[in-house]
């Protein structure tokens, strides 16, 4: 066994045989039991280092290859990795820009202010003026974000996806593991990290992303330094503020932050509905609160992109969930690649009737997030094939509740939405080109009115 | 009912001032412009409107109550006519008229904003460019014996 097999091994067999004990060696079945199997392969994730910990990030947006109670389960994935010693990032640093960061950057923090499994920031300043894509120019000294991918992970990732990729195939044996679709799950993930780990990428989006919202003063995107950006290191203005995962009570207090939730939500909803691109890896680290109360949005590793199609048959979905209208939202979700066999279709109106009268439309606020298990789990139940898109679409959207209820925990977010989208719906019926495909038969009916 | 307030916008007049009713507006003017059967359809319905209108204010189930299916109908051939009108007058004007002139300015301007963004991308493409043939050269160029290979 290859010397990474080996630690591998151990701890797939440390966490099966809890996961076993948990389900009584399989014999227990339905959800608390899948739950606790779904635990032991987090933790096993979170124990086996870089690679495991993002591909269980990518489990986690997936619902349309993983279970629901793995995919919720996986959300909770925290990173515990040690800092990359100053030495390394300083090799890495004159490697790209061709000299040590204390020569490019006027001053340079030794200590880093964020560590993940992919990269680490530190603080620097900047040494002279720079015009950046969009936005005003940076003077000379303005604080800087240095991200720097840590050294020998694009081979670490390799080495283990060879080696995961291997036990798959041989695990492929079993149906229920068969049916995770691991192996394209295994493929998409290694395309995801390739264009993870290129930071370039990543800067683009931010570029564009501000570019898209510019007319937005509410939104913030840090400017990127492109003259000391490359493959491995990404330079940014720093952005003070708080994040939304350590804004207290104090803070909270000082913004307007039921306002910030709902125009949180209008964002999310802008970019996935009219722009077609969304960042879609937010999470409430990845979003800052600035003292003059805007939010800034970090971190665009992860994009997420819409056809015009699916934009408007998303529309439609969140119009009909806001409404409680489970028909025209199933109808609607046809059209985003969800098929219901017609034998299957009274019983999944009704579960759905059911869970939006639970969930969406009861006296309490909207529980998205409740919905959505219970309508992911009821697919999974009746082994309805979930589309790519359709999955990260609805995992998207209880990310967005989460973060606009980590701004301000009362929200109801379908109720915030629905108005938006309402209006994104009308627009979308009464555009010229959609106007002259429907209104022949639409006026025939009409005149017929008319010469009565 | 009455009130001593103004009187409510009444459903036409309300569609008529909604920019997205105004597509449709504009849409079924362009339709009876060119086709003769809907023209008289619209030209019979304003004729109606304008022959069922009261003097004083609409009484409740009169041809000019604004509540009335017919008149809603006949209001919007109304609206519609009046389109056409201007529409017709639009393409007499050699270039299309002020409005055409303020939507292509307004087309042009978001399309010149999206190329200077491509412009400036370009720009931070060729930067980052520029700042990896700068390291691979520092890489290249003869080691100074007194120099750190870092800093």
């Amino acid at each position: 066994m290859p010397v990474r097999g080996r630690p591998v091994a151990a701890v797939a067999l440390r966490r099966g045989a809890r996961a076993a004990w948990a389900t009584g060696l399989g014999l227990r079945r339905g959800r608390a039991a899948r739950a606790k199997g779904a635990r032991e392969l987090r933790l096993a994730c979170e124990e086996l280092g870089p690679t495991f910990m993002k591909l269980g990030q990518l489990a986690s947006v997936r619902p349309d290859l993983v279970p629901p109670e793995v995919v919720f389960e996986l959300e909770r994935l925290r990173e515990r990795v040690p800092a990359v010693p100053l030495d390394e990032v300083r090799a890495i640093v004159a490697a790209e820009l061709g000299a040590p960061p204390e020569r490019v950057f006027a001053s340079f923090d030794p200590e880093p202010v964020a560590t993940a499994s992919i990269a680490q920031v530190h603080r620097a300043t900047l040494a002279a003026a720079y015009r950046p894509v969009v936005g005003e120019p940076l003077p000379a000294g303005a604080p800087l974000a240095v991200k720097v991918v840590r050294p020998g992970v694009a081979e670490a990732i390799a080495a283990d996806v060879a080696w995961a990729r291997r036990w798959l195939a041989r695990l492929a044996r079993w149906p229920s593991v068969r049916r995770w679709r691991a192996s394209a799950l295994l493929d998409e993930f290694e395309a995801s990290l390739a264009r993870e780990l290129d930071l370039r990428r990543e800067g683009r989006f931010a570029d564009r992303f501000a570019f898209d919202f510019a007319d937005d003063p509410r939104v913030l995107a840090p400017r990127v330094v492109w003259r000391h950006t490359t493959r491995r290191v990404l330079v940014t203005e720093y952005v003070e503020g708080w994040r939304l995962s350590e804004l207290g009570d104090a803070e909270r207090a000082g913004i307007d932050a039921r306002g910030l939730a709902v125009h949180g939500a209008e964002v999310f909803l802008r970019q996935v509905l009219v722009h077609g691109r969304f960042h879609a890896d937010l999470h409430p680290a990845n979003l800052f609160v600035t003292p003059d109360g805007r939010v800034c949005y970090l971190d665009f590793g992860i994009v997420g992109r819409t056809e015009p199609a699916q934009r408007e048959a998303i529309a439609q979905v969140l119009v009909a969930l806001a409404y409680g209208d489970p028909g025209r939202a199933l109808r609607a979700s046809r059209a985003l690649g969800l098929e219901v066999p017609d034998a299957l279709v009274p019983a999944v109106r009704a579960r759905v009737a059911e869970l939006v009268a639970t969930h969406l439309t009861g006296p309490a606020p909207t529980d998205l997030r409740g919905f959505a298990f219970g309508f992911l789990a009821m697919l999974s139940d009746l082994r309805i094939a979930i589309p790519e898109g359709y999955g990260l679409l609805v995992k998207a959207l209880v990310t967005v509740e989460g973060v606009a209820r980590a701004l301000y925990p009362d929200i109801d977010i379908l109720r915030t939405a629905g108005p938006y989208a309402t209006r994104l719906v009308a627009a979308q019926l009464l555009r010229p080109e959609r106007l002259r495909a429907r209104a022949p038969a639409a006026l025939r009916a009409a005149l017929q009115e008319l010469l009565a | 009912m009455r009130h001593d307030g103004p009187e409510p916008p009444s459903a036409v007049e309300r569609l008529g001032r909604d920019d997205r009713s105004q597509d449709l507006i504009r849409l079924l003017a362009a339709w009876a412009l060119v086709h003769e059967s809907a023209d008289d359809a619209w030209k019979a319905a304003v004729a109606r409107g304008e022959a069922g209108r009261p003097a004083g204010p609409a009484g409740p189930g009169g041809p000019g109550d604004p509540g009335d299916a017919g008149a809603f109908a006949d209001g919007l051939a109304a609206l519609v006519a009046a389109e056409k009108e201007r529409l017709k007058a639009r393409l007499r004007e050699p270039a299309g008229g002020a409005d055409a002139g303020a939507r292509d300015e307004g087309a042009i301007g978001r399309q010149l904003e999206a190329v200077a963004f491509e412009l400036a991308e370009l720009r931070g493409r060729l930067e980052s460019l520029e700042a990896s043939i700068d390291a691979l050269l520092a890489r290249g160029a003869p080691a100074d014996p007194g120099a750190d290979p870092t800093g």
